[in-house]
């Protein structure tokens, strides 16, 4: 069963047609890698998805539900989160803050059970707390709760983003470039919270460009290339693929 | 403990002032201040925790004082009725303001509400039958209880009291989901959208509430003076109004009430003799000189003298 799955999904950019008539299913409690040369339309995939860029054609399903045309906070609150290629934390807010933003779908009160403080509201706030520690935990920043994230190491930033998008409890987390910039220390620490969750029953569809952490994770991989997929299959098969050698190294 | 106690304190000052100084302009002066303090306190909620910028905030203010003055003296309606139709128009004046926010920021959404502005005060000016246009609008009820009239010491109390309500409110909204909500989307629209948080419902909210208190703002004002002309309503005024919010601190729970009241008596206290040409250019150079310095505003400044003096420790579970 494919959780996620594209029809004919085009989206251009004026003249540039950065996704053109992708038909791409994401099987459903597995590993996918989205790979392909820079530019190739990994990142437009994902934010035609989450609903960031509007689609030019095509459709998206979200376990059989039609969710192209969909605002991105209401994708977000289906079970889709993500984190971004270029790292974007909230800077004026805490490390358990910024965990606690995503938990908001959550909240019940509304803002007169917030003004008048009433007992509700408070357990509510303490309960997401433990929560927001929780996954903090998770990915090994409970220590650093109450500082700001701004100082923070580049690894450490990346372990906050992901905590925080799991926060929305997703069934379908897309994971833009997780070990770019990263030592190799740092990514085995994002590739070991990668089957934690695969284990836990998530969904993660994987942009990377890092090969070895594609071969140990990834069940499935799709290629692309100039927007359309090139080929796919489990990694062994398509490091043998003559198309993407192509791709990615030119012609002889 | 200490930190209850200097609440106290902050009270106790509001409630002793009209007792020891009797003196009608200088009470006058301060409900100025106060109604001044309670606006600034929106636009800090609106401009310094959800990032909109709002230079049409005169408007709200001038919608406040025409409906509350419209609907006590020409449907005889009491005051306090009033004052909440004056609110109430004025929030949803805010929420239709908030739509342009949706696509525009910063500069352009700026433009968008100084036009805003413009057009409150084409209508003050045009809508004769219900503003009185240029040549004001009279008879105005002041405050009153029964038969007897509030003095201004009185009305001093009262306005003090919907001050911290109000900072109150934004107090409880800022530590909690809500809040949380606005500080993220200050800083990053599109990953604000990625947790699940409707980024226009925020924007429409925020812009709801600063108009509401702007609205109340200019209610109060309406009651106070008795009488409504244009000129408190233009453009100058709803700049004034941006440069209180942030001398006093965009980002500080106490700026609206530091820039607020700080703005509305520095001009005063500038008045020397033979200085009445110049003490307003005095004033926005010191304006200029606290944003280029203390680019926080007075409020954190103020935050930490006080927590040396009574050494107040800062709780760690708060927004840094």
């Amino acid at each position: 069963m494919d959780i996620l799955r594209t029809e004919n999904m085009t989206k251009s950019f004026g003249g540039v047609v950065a996704n053109n008539n992708l038909s791409i299913g994401i099987p459903e409690g597995k590993i996918t890698a989205l790979i392909g040369p820079n530019g190739s339309g990994k990142t437009t995939f994902i934010n035609v998805v989450t609903g960031v860029h509007p689609i030019t054609s095509g459709k998206v399903y979200f376990k059989d539900r039609d969710i192209s045309g969909l605002d991105v906070n209401v994708i977000s609150r289906m079970g889709i989160a993500r984190t971004f290629q270029k790292i974007r934390l909230f800077e004026n807010l805490s490390v358990i803050e910024n965990v606690l933003v995503a938990r908001k779908p959550f909240y019940k009160s509304g803002p007169i059970s917030v003004v008048l403080n009433t007992p509700k509201f408070k357990r509510e706030e303490r309960d997401n707390r433990e929560k927001a520690l929780e996954l903090l935990k998770l990915v090994g920043l409970e220590d650093k709760a109450y500082d700001s994230p701004t100082g923070m190491a580049y690894g450490l930033r990346r372990c906050l983003e992901i905590a925080r998008a799991l926060a929305l409890e997703p069934q379908l987390l897309f994971l833009d470039e997780p070990a770019a910039g990263m030592t190799r220390d740092e990514f085995k620490v994002i590739m070991d919270l990668i089957i934690i969750l695969k284990e836990r029953g998530i969904t993660t569809l994987l942009v990377e460009h890092t090969m070895d952490f594609i071969k140990a994770v990834a069940d499935w991989v799709y290629v692309l290339n100039f927007g359309q997929v090139i080929a796919q299959g489990k990694f062994e098969e398509i490091e043998r693929d003559p198309l993407v050698l192509k791709a990615y190294l030119g012609e002889e | 403990m200490k930190k209850l106690l200097f609440i106290a304190g902050a009270i106790l000052a509001i409630i002793l002032f009209p007792i020891l100084n009797k003196n009608m302009y200088h009470l006058y002066l301060m409900n100025r201040a106060l109604i001044h303090a309670i606006l600034a306190t929106g636009l800090v909620f609106l401009t310094g925790f959800a990032g909109q910028i709002s230079l049409g905030q005169a408007g709200f203010y001038a919608i406040g004082a025409y409906s509350s003055a419209y609907f006590t003296v020409k449907l005889g309606m009491p005051i306090p009725v009033g004052i909440i139709i004056g609110i109430a128009i004025s929030v949803l004046a805010g929420f239709l303001l908030s739509i342009p926010s949706f696509k525009l920021k910063a500069f352009f959404l700026s433009l968008v509400t100084i036009a805003f502005g413009q057009i409150v005060w084409m209508l003050v000016i045009n809508l004769t039958p219900i503003t009185g246009g240029p040549y004001g609008f009279f008879g105005i009820p002041f405050y009153s209880l029964g038969n007897k009239m509030l003095s201004f010491g009185q009305v001093f109390w009262i306005f003090g009291a919907l001050l911290v309500l109000c900072v109150y409110i934004m107090f409880r909204i800022k530590h909690s989901h809500f809040g949380r909500a606005m500080l993220a989307m200050n800083d990053d629209d599109v990953a604000t959208e990625s947790c699940g948080i409707s980024t226009k419902r925020l924007k429409i909210a925020a812009f709801g509430f600063a108009a509401g208190l702007a609205g109340l703002a200019g209610a109060l004002y309406a009651h106070l003076a008795g009488f409504l002309s244009p000129e408190p309503f233009t453009f100058f005024e709803s700049s004034n109004f941006v440069a209180m919010a942030v001398v006093g601190g965009l980002r500080h729970m106490s700026g609206g009430v530091v820039g607020g009241i700080g703005l509305t008596l520095l001009p005063e206290f500038l008045r020397f003799g033979g200085w009445e040409n110049y003490y307003l250019m005095v004033t926005s150079l010191i304006v200029i000189v606290i944003i280029i310095f203390m680019p926080m505003g007075l409020g954190p400044i103020l935050e930490n003298l006080f927590r040396k003096i009574f050494r107040l420790k800062r709780s760690n579970t708060k927004t840094l």
